[in-house]
């Protein structure tokens, strides 16, 4: 999470008579490597109304480059908009058929940007119509709270004390994990998950040999 | 054929000249962007063959390494939501140590339109293609242009297992009609991306149409003189040929009509994001007109660089 989320979260929290507590999340895998790009929410399952609305500031972009997009794995709040730049040499054509947010973009030229409000949770799979490799997902949680691991495997988050669904995603897990947990301020909560990764089924982007034929 | 031993040097100049484009352009203008847009690779390959001489009389097929250079160059453009058309150029130099006059260098521009049904790479390509190549050969009877067109449907069923069929033509107008070529082709292939890094791609097809064999001099005077008997006189005397010398003194090419079945098997590595080593079988088995038959294979090594 940024700094200025995290200070806005913090001052939104605190508006709201709650004091902030801490979680630390690392995912790894069976053999014990890290795990990057897992997702990490926290779903009060108190009653906080109103839920702090998406933070201020610029939106979250996520840009084709090399044929590629970047970041893998974006997560917002629902309600946030997301900028799509294409800054490549090349023409996209970027779309999702998710149930969370269908769109496309097709004709996508260089230098073009649009951007999109993802206002239903669930998890939107981008792809380019033309270059079948690139693959991105997008996260859209229904909570303010959330983080994504970082290389090491390791995720931040701070939100008011009380009771929480934790729920950690990641790309290659046949389905979430999810847990009841309880923060509370002043004593650091720390969760370490073991998550079995599918195959990475990822479209390979390899040149293309050639066969000449019999001539 | 001064040209064919400057050819490769010529070639990677090209391509580093087509590359240094791409990177030095200043940023932005409609023309850098459309330059930038160009993407340009690269193969080597070296290739061990068995009967390169395509000779039906076992004792005399000649076995030989050829290496072979190819430079792309593409630009995708996609015209609406469906449709993406590829312009590109191509060169490529062919060297055989052993049988030098067989050296050619090929080069010119091929198109395809293709139409992807829907979004998503589960979703079925249909494709058109053309090519106009010249090939300058180091034998001056195989000179001259070559016009290919084809449709190829392509359907990936998961995200490691594409399937494709296809149907090509080519025509090959040469300067000296014992080596004029009228085929058409019908392939299957399967694409299997077995993990990150590995590739098994093979493909079976059928050919049908006009191929240039070779017969060492002994061997065609026994044909044309009937000592094969008198379906192989008629139909070898009825055919264009000529001593070319391809294969050794006095070597026969001649131009017939065949059917093909044609077999690849290739395994592929990625050494990076942009480097692919292939391993590649090929196998022909050829029949011609009268029913003699000329099966041919290779084992290549290659390497493939998108710059």
């Amino acid at each position: 999470m940024k700094p200025l989320t995290a200070l806005l979260l913090l001052a939104c929290t605190l508006a709201a008579g709650a004091r902030a507590a801490e979680l630390t999340v690392t995912a790894k895998t069976g053999k014990g490597e890290a795990v990057p790009d897992a997702v990490v929410s926290l779903v009060p399952l108190d009653d906080i109304q109103p839920l702090p609305a998406p933070a201020a500031g610029p939106a979250q972009e996520i840009v084709q480059q090399n044929q590629e997009f970047s970041p893998f794995v974006t997560v917002v709040q629902a309600g946030a908009t997301v900028r799509f730049p294409n800054r490549d040499t090349v023409q996209h054509h970027v779309y999702s058929l998710s149930k969370a947010k269908k769109f496309e973009l097709p004709l996508y030229n260089p230098g073009a940007e649009e951007s999109f409000v993802f206002d239903v949770p669930g998890v939107v799979t981008l792809g380019c119509n033309i270059h079948d490799w690139m693959l991105a997902y997008l996260v859209v949680v229904p909570t303010p709270w959330f983080a994504k691991c970082d290389a090491a495997g390791a995720a931040r988050v701070t939100a008011p004390a009380g009771r929480y669904r934790l729920t950690v995603w990641h790309p290659r897990l046949a389905a979430p994990l999810a847990e009841e947990i309880t923060l509370a301020h002043g004593a650091p909560l720390r969760r370490e998950f073991v998550l079995t990764l599918k195959p990475d089924r990822r479209i390979r982007r390899g040149p293309e040999g050639k066969n000449s034929g019999y001539r | 054929m001064n040209l064919l031993r400057v050819l490769p040097f010529l070639l990677v100049a090209a391509a580093g000249s087509a590359l240094a484009q791409t990177t030095a352009l200043p940023a932005r203008s409609p023309a850098a962007t459309w330059l930038e847009g160009i993407s340009v690779s690269a193969a080597v390959t070296a290739s061990s063959v068995d009967n390169i001489s395509r000779t039906s009389y076992a004792p005399t097929r000649k076995n030989a390494t050829s290496y072979e250079l190819d430079v792309d160059a593409s630009r995708h453009q996609q015209l609406s939501p469906g449709w993406l058309l590829e312009l590109a150029a191509g060169a490529g130099w062919q060297q055989v140590p052993d049988y030098s006059l067989t050296d050619n260098l090929t080069a010119g521009p091929r198109a395809a339109l293709q139409y992807k049904f829907g979004l998503g790479p589960l979703a079925p390509v249909l494709q058109f293609n053309t090519a106009f190549t010249y090939k300058d050969a180091r034998l001056a009877d195989d000179r001259g242009w070559t016009t290919e067109g084809g449709i190829r449907l392509a359907q990936r069923l998961d995200p490691a297992l594409k399937v494709a069929v296809g149907c090509q033509w080519l025509d090959h107008n040469a300067a000296s009609s014992t080596f004029d070529l009228q085929q058409r082709t019908l392939s299957f292939e399967a694409v299997w991306d077995i993990t990150e890094d590995w590739r098994l791609s093979g493909s079976a097809s059928r050919l049908t149409g006009r191929v240039v064999a070779n017969a060492a001099w002994a061997v065609w005077q026994q044909a044309i003189t009937g000592g094969y008997g008198e379906a192989v006189y008629d139909y070898y005397t009825s055919i264009p040929s000529s001593v070319t010398n391809l294969y050794g003194p006095g070597w026969v090419s001649y131009n017939v009509q065949a059917d093909a079945n044609l077999w690849s098997l290739t395994l592929a590595y990625a050494v990076t994001a942009n480097s692919t080593l292939e391993l590649r079988y090929n196998s022909a088995y050829v029949i011609n007109y009268v029913d003699i038959r000329y099966p041919t294979k290779s084992w290549g090594l290659g390497w493939i660089h998108r710059f």
